[in-house]
């Protein structure tokens, strides 16, 4: 079974918030709302009491989950929220009658009601650029290349990335848009427990971030 | 922050046509009508030239922003054509310092480093290359820091970047200068200096002979200033005997803050090598032209190419000056056949050494894409790999001071006076003698004060040294009773570019509103809280920011976010007076070898707005007409500004 989603390496986020407005961009998402937003963590105290210098802080792209048990498409009055086949949670507009319950059984608050359409709105993980091979576009145009996309059931070190690692070669535009890098070509070893997903009430996030050196915040 | 530029090249504020002001300045309605591009011209050239004739070219000042090819004619044409040197640019600020004092010491610009190489420890010393550029500095900067062996961070934040460092050195604002020496100290104590660097390409084994007079030193070949004569105290061939040569130097033995760290950078062994400090590489186009051309530096050579249609009656900004150069009757170009090119004939010539024209190099552009730089070469462009050193490209190339490279006279060595890194700068040792310098000439008060003098009393600077920074806790500690903080400025902010971009929905709702750094201690003390508005104030003036409470920043100093302005607000300065932290910069208190403003580390208040202490009863900024600035991202005037016009109306 697929489950497409994107992993952020927070170890290599640097809180541009390029996903944020290249999103907009792309997808024409109203101004004042938002389907990817970045929060910035801290900064914390290190250890137990510490402060300035020994403090840390981290940002968190926060946008849909592709929970594999979405609330929101248990709440839905008229399926026009559901799961697609290849893991992702989209919306059917011309179903939304803009009750909003999706907008509050989400647990992460990515929902909003574009108030011109009269219908919810959300990340759709820019499935018309999948459709033409590329990457979503919080991905393609992830300032840190921080950002991975792709089927998690193909292992989290084979997401995609935007460009490739090597300098030189074939520098066409073509070229450029649809050659990517892997995950594990360009960030730092990881283990298991390095990988964390936003708090799980049994809606199983998909999204997943990798964070070093136990500084997650999140309860999971 | 490229993506929203759709909004601004169709916002629908954008000024399409050239209009004319027909009411006077001081009224409230200016009653701008439109007019022709010719009439424009016109009375621009008929009102400078007015001015000029009047007063002299220096009563005009001109303004440029900051590296683009448009609104750069205060640093290229406008000075010749005005003769007025009267200028302000960001270079000033920018990265002239670090230009001017690699100028003086070693060679011009070799603040640069080569981080395209992967350096094995990347050393990031202040600023925030992660979020604070555009083009791929970010992803430049992030890839740099992560395949470092050691990724070293000097800042007195904790940034966006620099918490992942292997190393934070997290210094008290303005000691920069005082860490580099140290660092240089503990490299010579250590020995771990690049001995064959410093014996041959440093003037450190030179004695300096203290019972000397300044003699007469070597020629120097400078860019911009012309030859000149230095008189040095570094013992030459001539001082000794009496056929000697002048450029034989004998024995063994901030700007300041820029050259120690270029000092650093040269006896580290890290001066023009693969990932160092390396200077501007160049391809065919040089390191001037690399607005118009591209980013050459990165290491490959793109065009800027326009690639939608110009709104309006918008002109190229190079069109500009040529039309502005032909109403005033000054030729632009230096063909008297054709003085005054068209924008094509003007493209034509900027790349004129690839063999091909402009466009023939944009549909080669378009077709493969970037070139790369250390495989180019000029005939390459067309196929044939050979012949490009005599283009004139660098790239590929390093240590170029060993292969007569650097210097005008193609003689190995830097471009300075010696053709050493002039740790020892013979050419602050001949503008800033007892005898030369005037302000040291001006009173005699000078001479003992420490502050200017060195300790033997000869004026100061010679060598890169630190002081206490002139507002700094040590050198003005009265201050601190009123001034209870200290106010570093210049906060970048990711979705903005400098003052840029104020305007464009996509960026001001991410970050409507300006915002001081505090630690909680501190907001706690003074009795605010995250998402206040406070007052920050010192002798200058006061301006209001929000708090924003962040733990990675030392208690007793702050961090505002600089030139904020409120587009919002339609009025004469866009509120720039409400915000914008540079109203607090001291006017008086600069460089006094680069005149770059002091824009860190000054002394101010900061207390919460009330309604009681703000105009209009409203601790937010109000225009003139009381009404409020945008301060969240669903406001309205983001909606009608991201209505797009493609170059309706006026």
């Amino acid at each position: 079974m697929t489950q497409y989603a994107i992993v952020t390496d927070l170890n290599r986020c640097v809180g541009c918030l390029g996903c944020s407005v290249a999103c907009k961009v792309l997808n024409g998402v109203p101004v004042g709302s938002y389907w990817n937003k970045v929060l910035r963590v801290g900064p914390f105290p290190t250890k137990e009491g510490a402060t300035y210098p020994d403090v840390y802080t981290y940002w968190l792209p926060l946008q849909c989950q592709h929970c594999k048990n979405p609330e929101c498409v248990k709440v839905c009055p008229t399926g026009a929220s559901m799961k697609l086949a290849d893991g992702t949670v989209q919306i059917d507009k011309s179903k939304c009658i803009g009750c909003q319950f999706c907008v509050m059984a989400c647990p992460y608050g990515v929902r909003y009601l574009n108030e011109d359409e009269g219908v919810v709105e959300k990340c759709t993980l820019c499935e018309q650029k999948l459709a033409e091979g590329e990457l979503p576009q919080c991905v393609a145009q992830c300032g840190a290349r921080a950002r991975f996309f792709g089927d998690l059931d193909e292992g989290i070190g084979n997401l995609k990335g935007a460009g490739k690692v090597a300098i030189g070669g074939d520098t066409s535009y073509e070229a450029t848009m649809n050659t990517f890098c892997t995950l594990d070509e360009v960030v730092d070893p990881y283990s298991e427990g390095d990988i964390h997903h936003l708090t799980d009430v049994g809606n199983g996030p998909a999204v997943a971030y990798i964070l070093r050196n136990g500084m997650w915040k999140g309860q999971e | 922050m490229p993506q929203p530029s759709l909004q601004a090249a169709y916002h629908p504020d954008r000024v399409l046509y050239p209009m004319k002001r027909t009411n006077p300045k001081d009224a409230p309605d200016p009653g701008w009508v439109r007019i022709t591009w010719d009439e424009a011209y016109s009375t621009m050239a008929e009102n400078y030239q007015e001015l000029i004739d009047k007063y002299g070219g220096e009563t005009i000042m001109m303004m440029s922003g900051t590296s683009r090819c448009w609104c750069m004619g205060a640093y290229g044409v406008f000075p010749l054509l005005f003769q007025s040197p009267n200028r302000v640019t960001p270079y000033q600020v920018c990265k002239g310092p670090r230009h001017f004092a690699t100028l003086m010491q070693s060679s011009y610009a070799f603040s640069w480093q080569a981080t395209v190489d992967k350096p094995r420890v990347m050393v990031r010393w202040g600023g925030s290359t992660e979020m604070s550029n555009y083009d791929d500095s970010c992803r430049m900067t992030v890839d740099s820091a992560k395949e470092a062996d050691a990724f070293i961070t000097v800042d007195p934040r904790l940034s966006n970047l620099g918490r992942e460092s292997t190393i934070w050195q997290h210094l008290y604002p303005q000691t920069d200068g005082a860490l580099a020496l140290s660092w240089i100290h503990v490299v010579i104590e250590n020995k771990l200096y690049d001995e064959l660097f410093v014996k041959r390409w440093t003037d450190a084994p030179f004695l300096v002979c203290e019972e000397m007079g300044p003699t007469p030193g070597p020629m120097g070949a400078k860019m911009q200033a012309g030859f000149f004569q230095t008189m040095t105290r570094l013992v030459c061939e001539s001082d000794l005997k009496e056929d000697g040569s002048p450029f034989r130097l004998m024995c063994w033995d901030a700007i300041q803050n820029s050259r120690a760290l270029d000092t650093l950078v040269g006896i580290t062994g890290n001066w023009d090598t693969p990932a160092g400090n390396r200077g501007g590489t160049t391809s065919f186009l040089r390191t001037i032209d690399v607005n118009f051309g591209g980013n050459v530096n990165m290491g490959g050579m793109g065009l800027n190419v326009q690639c939608v249609e110009r709104p309006g009656e918008v002109e190229y900004d190079p069109v500009f000056n040529i039309k502005l150069h032909e109403a005033m009757g000054r030729p632009f170009s230096d063909d008297p056949k054709n003085p005054y090119p068209t924008e094509e004939e003007y493209c034509d010539w900027f790349v004129r050494a690839s063999g091909m024209t402009w466009k023939q190099m944009v549909e080669k552009f378009q077709k493969d894409g970037w070139w790369d730089c250390k495989a180019m070469t000029l005939k390459s462009l067309e196929g044939d790999p050979e012949g490009w050193l005599d283009a004139g490209g660098t790239w590929g190339l390093y240590r170029r001071y060993q292969l007569g490279m650097l210097r005008p006279d193609k003689k190995p060595g830097l471009t300075t006076p010696t053709g050493k890194l002039e740790i020892w700068s013979t050419v602050m040792e001949t503008f800033y003698t007892d005898e030369t310098d005037p302000l040291y000439n001006a009173d005699e008060k000078y001479h003992d004060d420490p502050d200017y003098a060195g300790v033997e009393g000869h004026a100061r600077d010679i060598l890169p040294d630190w002081r206490p920074a002139p507002l700094g806790r040590a050198a003005a500690p009265e201050m601190e009773a009123e001034y209870p903080f200290i106010c570093n400025t210049g906060r970048r902010i990711p979705v903005y570019f400098h003052s840029e971009h104020r305007q464009l929905p996509w960026c001001r709702e991410q970050w409507p509103v300006p915002r001081i750094e505090m630690h909680p201690a501190d907001a706690e003390k003074v009795g605010v809280k995250q998402g206040d508005w406070v007052w920050i104030e010192n002798e200058n003036g006061k301006i209001r920011q929000v708090v924003d409470l962040y733990e990675g920043i030392e208690p007793g100093v702050v961090n505002c976010e600089h030139q904020w302005w409120y587009p919002e607000l339609n009025q004469m300065g866009h509120g720039f007076e409400l915000s914008g932290v540079n109203c607090l910069v001291y006017r008086d208190v600069r460089d006094r070898h680069s005149a770059s403003s002091y824009l860190r580390a000054y002394p101010v208040k900061v207390y919460k707005a009330t309604p009681e202490n703000s105009p209009f009863n409203n601790p937010v900024p109000c225009g003139e007409d009381g009404k409020e600035i945008i301060t969240a991202g669903n406001d309205p005037r983001l909606k009608e500004w991201a209505v797009l016009n493609y170059g309706e109306g006026e």
